[in-house]
């Protein structure tokens, strides 16, 4: 049992570090208000203990575990800060759960929407309001 | 005295006259290089011209134009709200003339692409209603009519499309528009309710639903597989490693339920912009908007 924990921990693990850094804003569809990466210094302390743990080891991710990644990330923005940014509109619960399904519709995501090229670039714009868009208005 | 004058001025006025000449050329030149820029779709460029051309010639009668010019670098750039922000700047310089007329138009344009359909309306309703002689007036009544279908007013639509067949019999546009609207009750949609239910029986089946095959297998195998781990190890009496397994499952599954919702929304986005595409390539007007650089030389509307 131990060894399938390790050998799953070790996956999960090599999965986070393929994943990637963030790229530049799309021409067709704009992320403006993407998230920038995180600085723990800058957060409100006043923020609840859920968001403050998510910060945390997003912080951890982009700090420590992103700079191994060895391919850039083909979505906009990139995961860690979606996610960043899910959690900041829509609190822990939901943007734990948005980010779940980040991770699994990034493959038929970039068949349905166009990828934006820019030179030595190629990305897939998906930012948080294109999936909260039929039940949140900012 | 007065001969030397004379011959001062003999001297004076044709380098005068050539000054006045190169200030036109200069004029001339750096307007032709600014719309061989919009023409090349160098946008961003483009508007730094226009607007050198506005610093350096304020006054110059071109001047509306080049104004007219910088809105539509943006829309054409498909910066909606810059372009708006500058066609209004040519209605406040050129109210009554072409340009301003035309920018009016362009505002509803704008408004109408960035899918403000509201503002677009009230745009194209104000040009119907003051511009009614004018042979753009059509094709804003066309807009006009679009838009409150858009907005979801669609008996309103259906009768101000009915009106226009009578007052515009030969535009066949119009008979297409009523065609379309018809059509729409027609479009493929996913239940979002139904998508959602079926993920969470089975993780990926409302993904499959939503003809998302790839999202519905990965959603499947990462569900299947943390379930049976979390399973093995409450087997192997590891309660501690099972919670965790079980907590982190858990929002799998959630995200699994909410991207089966989310798709389905995004299939019925996908369908009404497509539709949305097809009912302006059908109907649409101003299409001119992408081919003429500059009202003064006539915007071409192609029907």
């Amino acid at each position: 049992m131990r060894h399938i924990l390790t050998l799953n921990a070790l996956l999960f693990m090599a999965v986070i570090t393929l994943a990637e850094e963030p790229w530049s804003a799309s021409q067709r569809d704009p992320i403006l208000h993407e998230a920038q990466p995180l600085r723990l210094l800058e957060l409100d302390l006043a923020d609840n203990f859920a968001m403050l743990t998510c910060y945390m080891w997003l912080g951890f991710y982009q700090n420590w575990l992103s700079v191994l990644s060895r391919s850039p990330c083909r979505m906009e923005p990139s995961c860690s800060n979606y996610a960043i940014q899910a959690i900041k509109e829509h609190g822990a619960g939901i943007g734990i759960i948005m980010t779940a399904d980040r991770l699994i519709h990034e493959v038929d995501e970039q068949k349905a929407r166009r990828i934006v090229r820019s030179p030595g670039k190629a990305f897939c714009p998906d930012s948080v309001s294109n999936n909260d868009f039929w039940w949140y208005a900012p | 005295m007065n001969r030397r004058i004379s011959s001062r001025i003999t001297l004076a006025l044709p380098a005068l006259l050539m000054c006045g000449l190169l200030h036109a050329e200069d004029a001339t030149n750096l307007l032709s290089f600014a719309n061989a820029l919009l023409a090349e779709k160098d946008y961003y460029r483009a508007i730094t011209e226009y607007k050198r051309f506005l610093h350096l010639f304020p006054s110059n009668p071109e001047a509306d134009a080049a104004r007219y010019a910088v809105g539509l670098a943006y829309f054409r750039g498909e910066k909606w709200e810059p372009a708006i922000e500058a066609f209004r700047n040519v209605q406040a310089t050129d109210e009554n003339g072409e340009c301003g007329k035309r920018a009016q138009l362009m505002i509803g344009e704008a408004a109408y692409h960035s899918g403000d359909y509201p503002a677009a309306l009230d745009a194209f309703d104000a040009f119907a209603r003051n511009h009614s002689s004018d042979d753009l007036s059509p094709d804003a009544a066309m807009r006009a009519t679009q838009c409150l279908f858009l907005l979801g007013k669609t008996r309103l639509a259906q009768a101000q499309a009915v009106r226009m067949t009578e007052q515009h019999s030969t535009d066949g546009r119009i008979a297409e528009l009523l065609q379309e609207m018809k059509d729409s009750d027609n479009l493929p949609r996913k239940s979002a309710a139904l998508a959602g239910s079926l993920s969470a029986i089975l993780p990926g089946a409302g993904q499959l639903y939503t003809e998302r095959p790839r999202d519905a297998g990965i959603s499947f195998l990462l569900n299947s597989s943390l379930i049976a781990l979390a399973i093995i190890a409450f087997q192997n009496d590891e309660p501690v490693a099972g919670g965790i397994l079980s907590v982190v499952e858990l929002s799998w599954y959630a995200g699994n339920i909410y991207g089966a919702v989310n798709g389905a929304q995004k299939f019925n986005r996908s369908q009404r912009q497509r539709f949305i595409e097809k009912l302006d390539f059908k109907c649409g007007i101003m299409r001119g908007a992408n081919e003429s650089p500059m009202p003064t030389g006539g915007i071409s509307i192609h029907f």
